[in-house]
């Protein structure tokens, strides 16, 4: 069935529980809190200050599209819903980050503006879980997915990690001195991808 | 397993729910009650009614003035919503606590909460926007059951969770076979001790299998999705995740197709942004 966990093209790590973990050294502009974005559901933060970090929350079905250009340390985040902006293209003209069609070029879009390219560009996801959904009626995360590959295929765009599909609840953080991206999983493991 | 007498010395060892708020949730269902007989109800409670109205002037409701009284709230807001402020006043102490065993945060299960409740009113809104707000009262009490299964199911939780993805079942099915117990039925027996309206009952007992759904059976669809929905955003989803059954069945209940539901999906998340600030209030 639908819901069996994909895990990322053998990139991954996992890493110790976030209690474990030692705290962050508050001289290091990665991890203090302080410096910590949200980016919430349908929204994408992108930026050239290479300190800090951006996180989702809890990403359920919803997708999170993370871009970093090492050279020019240009960092994106997209947080989206729903895979296709044909249901509305009205929402789409007043916030085009809900769907995955109109949020990703924008997201890619945005960075090439603050100055990153598209060929240096590391591409990372997270999310798309899917709910015990027996005859795959709904597959909201599966087709939030499968919305983000047909673009990334098209624009010959390569993941380069991804923790997608299953049931757990899972959040991205992406710090921007470095772009490393981490996978909060709800049961507290982390996962670099 | 957790023998059924703890459980019921469990729901008799929490707060009981004020009498105003049950006196209010029967009081607006019946016919005979009048709008003077419900102000006269909260005016008596000062500490509620300064709570009602911080509810009823926050941006979310956007009312063209400020509102000073409990009559005038009836006015703009009328009586559901009314009850509803007043039943979110009351609850938002019981979801305020960390569920550890769940995986919830402080404030996580009451986010859960109002989001599953906004859902829900929108999508009782597509078969009759005058009453939804039961629907909302439903997604607000749904998950009331985690309260008290929290501990436990902390206990278990490597368990439940084995279960749950080695036979592909549901968290609450593998609650009920760890534990004895689903949070659904846990909180059945809260809200029966609360007494609460049946359909309230029902729509806690059945928001995860909806086809069981007897008395309600529109109102139980109506959170069954709101949940869904809920869960899908990741809104106050813990170590559970998304290991809960979705049930076409629901949707045909009343009258919709996934494609209706993508779309009031984006209305509910406008909402949800609406109502981060009545979340915040309620605590």
């Amino acid at each position: 069935m639908s819901n069996k966990l994909i895990l990322p093209n053998g990139t991954s790590q996992l890493v110790q529980p976030r209690e474990e973990r030692a705290a962050p050294s508050m001289s290091s502009a990665e991890g203090t809190q302080s410096s910590f974005v949200v980016v919430d559901l349908a929204d994408m933060k992108a930026t050239n200050h290479p300190t800090g970090c951006l996180v989702t929350q809890s990403l359920g079905s919803c997708v999170a599209v993370a871009i970093f250009d090492p050279e020019a340390r240009i960092g994106g985040l997209l947080n989206y819903i729903l895979p296709d902006s044909h249901i509305c293209r009205e929402r789409a003209m007043t916030n085009p980050f809900l769907f995955a069609d109109t949020g990703i070029p924008l997201l890619f879009r945005r960075a090439y503006k603050l100055g990153a390219l598209k060929e240096r560009i590391v591409t990372k996801v997270a999310g798309a879980g899917n709910v015990l959904d027996p005859k795959e009626n709904l597959r909201l995360g599966q087709q939030n997915y499968e919305a983000l590959s047909r673009i990334m295929e098209s624009n010959h765009v390569e993941l380069k990690g991804k923790f997608v599909g299953g049931f757990k609840g899972m959040a991205l953080k992406m710090y921007l001195e470095t772009g490393r991206v981490v996978v909060e999983l709800g049961d507290g493991q982390e996962v670099e991808i | 397993m957790i023998p059924l007498d703890r459980l019921i010395k469990k729901v008799e060892d929490l707060p009981p729910l004020p009498d105003i708020v049950v006196k209010l949730l029967h009081a607006s269902r019946d016919p005979n009650v009048s709008t003077r007989d419900m102000v006269e109800l909260i005016k008596h409670d000062p500490a509620l009614t300064i709570k009602v109205l911080r509810l009823c002037n926050s941006s979310y409701y956007g009312l063209p003035r400020k509102i000073n009284s409990i009559q005038e709230a009836l006015v703009y807001i009328g009586t559901d919503t009314l009850v509803n402020f007043v039943l979110a006043g009351c609850l938002s102490s019981f979801y305020q606590q960390a569920q550890d065993g769940y995986g919830l945060s402080k404030g996580e299960l009451w986010r859960h909460s109002v989001g599953c409740a906004i859902a829900s009113q929108r999508i009782a809104s597509r078969d009759n926007p005058d009453v939804t707000g039961q629907a909302f009262t439903a997604g607000l009490i749904h998950d009331i059951g985690k309260i008290l299964l929290d501990a436990y199911v902390g206990q278990e939780i490597e368990t439940i969770l084995r279960l749950v993805e080695e036979e592909s079942i549901s968290f609450a099915e593998a609650e009920k076979r760890v534990l004895g117990f689903s949070h659904t039925e846990a909180g059945c027996e809260l809200a029966r001790h609360w007494n609460l309206p049946e359909p309230l009952i029902e729509a806690i007992a059945y928001h995860q299998m909806p086809d069981a759904a007897k008395l309600a059976p529109k109102l139980v669809a109506q959170v069954h999705l709101g949940n869904i929905l809920c869960i899908s955003f990741g809104i106050g989803v813990g170590s559970d995740g998304l290991a809960y059954t979705f049930h076409p069945h629901a949707l045909a209940a009343i009258g919709m197709e996934v494609s209706d539901l993508f779309r009031l999906s984006l209305d509910v998340h406008d909402d949800y942004k609406k109502a981060e600030e009545l979340i915040g209030l309620a605590a």
